[in-house]
């Protein structure tokens, strides 16, 4: 009887999560594995009460062996990490003390708005994936307007906070791929989750638009250009899914309706605000199609059409002489 | 009209002799497969590997470092300095009982101004973008990033080589060059090499691709098959004992893999105890390369 109580005691102790597992999950060369060592609903408790002692300074990782000087990047870690155990409020946002933890790093982030903690902060709002997290990643687009790199990043953000990561498969061809991704918050589109995200998302993808005029003065750089008009894209595709809802839809179970099955405004309000929205996607869709039809045809392909005339054409007349 | 159709003729010509275009291995036939027709094909075991003798010595494993920069930010001082510091630790870590049996030189340093993936993902379509932009069929190549998305620190795309002919590997700059550590460098390079984590943490899912289990790999001994494209491999936890029975290697123990975390490891946080390079079917792939001497 005393080895069966043992043996049970061993094993608990085995998957219990401590300080130590969530501090090597965060060091995890492939990436964090909650998977790994979550068990039940109180070990997640356990790894979000951990990761915020962690990114508020009570647990000091050099306790628990790692080195002074990584100390910094797994305070990052936890940041990014965080998102994923957020709770949310009856109306999708976060609950007060989870906005309270985003907002101290957020006033740090800032101070660097391209630095490590920087993006570790955006890549946990996009991990929380609620309207109040998505409407602070749009605005952290106005910190990095200068900087290509990172309004990509913030920009890539986005749109996985919308569109959702699902469950990818895992791809065998990868040494990362005996994680499964643990991404509550991102396993399904933003539009299936409750909340209320008509304003958040019309404002990120009106952000967004901003930033990508912004970086088209910074940077020249056409595949990088098309690269961030691709994502530009995907987020005005799933705008609409926001803009075919009232906001009582989204105040009630969120906004899952979908283009061809709109319901139609019940009062004078939402037909305004139905046509404010209409007008910006006209305007919007006008502005891509002339930035498409830019890139469709650059001027160097004209170029090469008129060499390769020029070409033949001279070769014809050589061969006719 | 001659000269055209003679242009086009010579065009055709040089597309089907690789002149034009890169060389892609996946459609190679096994026996043409570099370096099939070199090593010793004969099964071997831990103690059986003749260090710096069948294939050879002073041949060296060609590696390629490329540094994403972005609009805003360089990432090195100096590409070469971190270079060769990358250099000296790749031939001080896979020295093998002071016996340095896998040496690396540099085949290519440089470093490009690249914003979409400065800061990048550890997943399969980034990496698979980031294989055709900067991968290499005639070395090994690890490309620095600013950042990884979450906690990434460095991430292998070679499970399938010479499948993928553009095989690559990620990681993040500041690990090596700003906090000193050198743990994802080595960590994914031996992964190129088909090292697995401890306790079987890098199997994928058993018998879901076909291919054969490393622990095949490790009774084949040395075979030119362990080159071919369909060497998709995995550990086979339910053939845990052929290995020992192979080898005298068990891969349900630490013997022979690498730690997954790091930050708190004595040694580093990579090889663990009883790390031989006998186990390793891809590093023939690659010494096969190196005798190349590209």
């Amino acid at each position: 009887m005393k080895l069966i109580i043992l043996s049970i005691l061993l094993s608990s102790y085995t998957f219990a999560v401590d300080t130590k597992s969530v501090l090597n999950q965060l060091m995890n060369i492939h990436g964090s594995d909650w998977n790994a060592i979550i068990q039940s609903n109180s070990d997640k408790a356990e790894i979000k009460s951990t990761l915020s002692d962690i990114i508020n300074k009570k647990i000091d990782p050099t306790d628990f062996d790692f080195r002074q000087d990584l100390v910094p990047d797994i305070i990052a870690n936890a940041v990014g990490e965080y998102g994923h155990f957020v709770e949310v409020t009856q109306d999708g946002k976060m609950t007060e003390s989870d906005s309270n933890i985003f907002k101290s790093i957020g006033e740090q982030a800032n101070k660097d708005p391209t630095g490590s903690l920087a993006l570790s902060y955006y890549y946990g709002l996009q991990n929380a994936a609620t309207p109040d997290s998505l409407t602070t990643l749009a605005d952290s687009l106005d910190n990095t307007f200068d900087d290509p790199s990172t309004s990509y990043t913030i920009a890539r953000n986005i749109g996985v906070l919308l569109e959702g990561s699902g469950n990818l498969p895992l791809d065998p061809r990868l040494d990362n791929s005996h994680i499964k991704a643990y991404k509550p918050r991102l396993s399904s589109a933003y539009y299936n989750k409750k909340g209320q995200w008509r304003e958040s998302v019309l404002y990120s993808a009106k952000k967004l638009k901003e930033s990508y005029q912004n970086i088209k003065d910074v940077s020249k750089d056409e595949s990088f250009l098309k690269a961030y008009k691709d994502i530009g894209q995907k987020v005005f595709d799933l705008r609409k899914y926001a803009r075919n809802t009232t906001s009582n839809d989204n105040e009630q179970t969120g906004v899952v309706a979908k283009v061809e099955e709109t319901t139609p405004p019940s009062n004078n309000k939402e037909v305004k605000q139905r046509t404010i929205a209409s007008d910006i996607e006209k305007e919007d869709k006008r502005e891509i199609d002339s930035i498409e039809e830019k890139d469709s045809y650059p001027i160097t392909y004209y170029f090469f059409i008129g060499i390769f005339f020029l070409l033949i054409f001279i070769l014809f007349k050589q061969v006719r002489s | 009209m001659k000269i055209i159709i003679l242009s086009i003729l010579i065009f055709q010509s040089c597309l089907k002799s690789n002149l034009i275009g890169s060389r892609d291995l996946s459609s190679v036939d096994s026996s043409e497969l570099p370096g099939s027709d070199t090593c010793n094909d004969a099964p071997h075991s831990v103690g059986n590997i003749s260090l710096g003798g069948h294939c050879g010595n002073g041949k060296l494993i060609p590696l390629t470092l490329v540094f994403l920069n972005s609009k805003n930010k360089k990432l090195s001082q100096n590409i070469n300095i971190d270079a060769q510091k990358t250099l000296q630790v790749m031939n001080e870590k896979f020295s093998h009982q002071s016996h340095n049996y896998l040496k690396f030189k540099l085949k290519n340093v440089y470093e490009v101004e690249d914003n979409a993936f400065h800061n990048s993902s550890c997943d399969g379509p980034t990496m698979d973008a980031l294989s055709e932009r900067y991968g290499s069929t005639d070395s090994m190549v690890m490309i620095f990033a600013n950042d990884l998305v979450g906690s990434c620190a460095g991430v292998s795309w070679l499970w399938v080589f010479p499948k993928d002919k553009n095989s690559i590997t990620l990681a993040e700059y500041n690990y090596p060059f700003v906090f000193d550590d050198f743990t994802p460098i080595v960590h994914e390079f031996a992964h190129s090499f088909g090292l697995p984590h401890t306790s079987n943490s890098f199997a994928s899912q058993s018998n879901d691709y076909g291919a054969h289990s490393i622990n095949h790999w490790i009774q084949a001994g040395r075979s030119p098959r362990r080159c071919q494209n369909d060497s998709i491999f995995y550990v086979d936890k339910s053939e845990a004992s052929t290995s020992t029975q192979a080898s005298n290697l068990n891969w349900n123990s630490y013997d022979n893999t690498m730690y997954p975390f790091f930050g708190d490891k004595t040694d580093g946080g990579f090889f663990t105890a009883g790390y031989d390079y006998a186990s390793s079917w891809v590093f023939d792939c690659w010494y096969d390369f190196a005798k190349k001497d590209f």
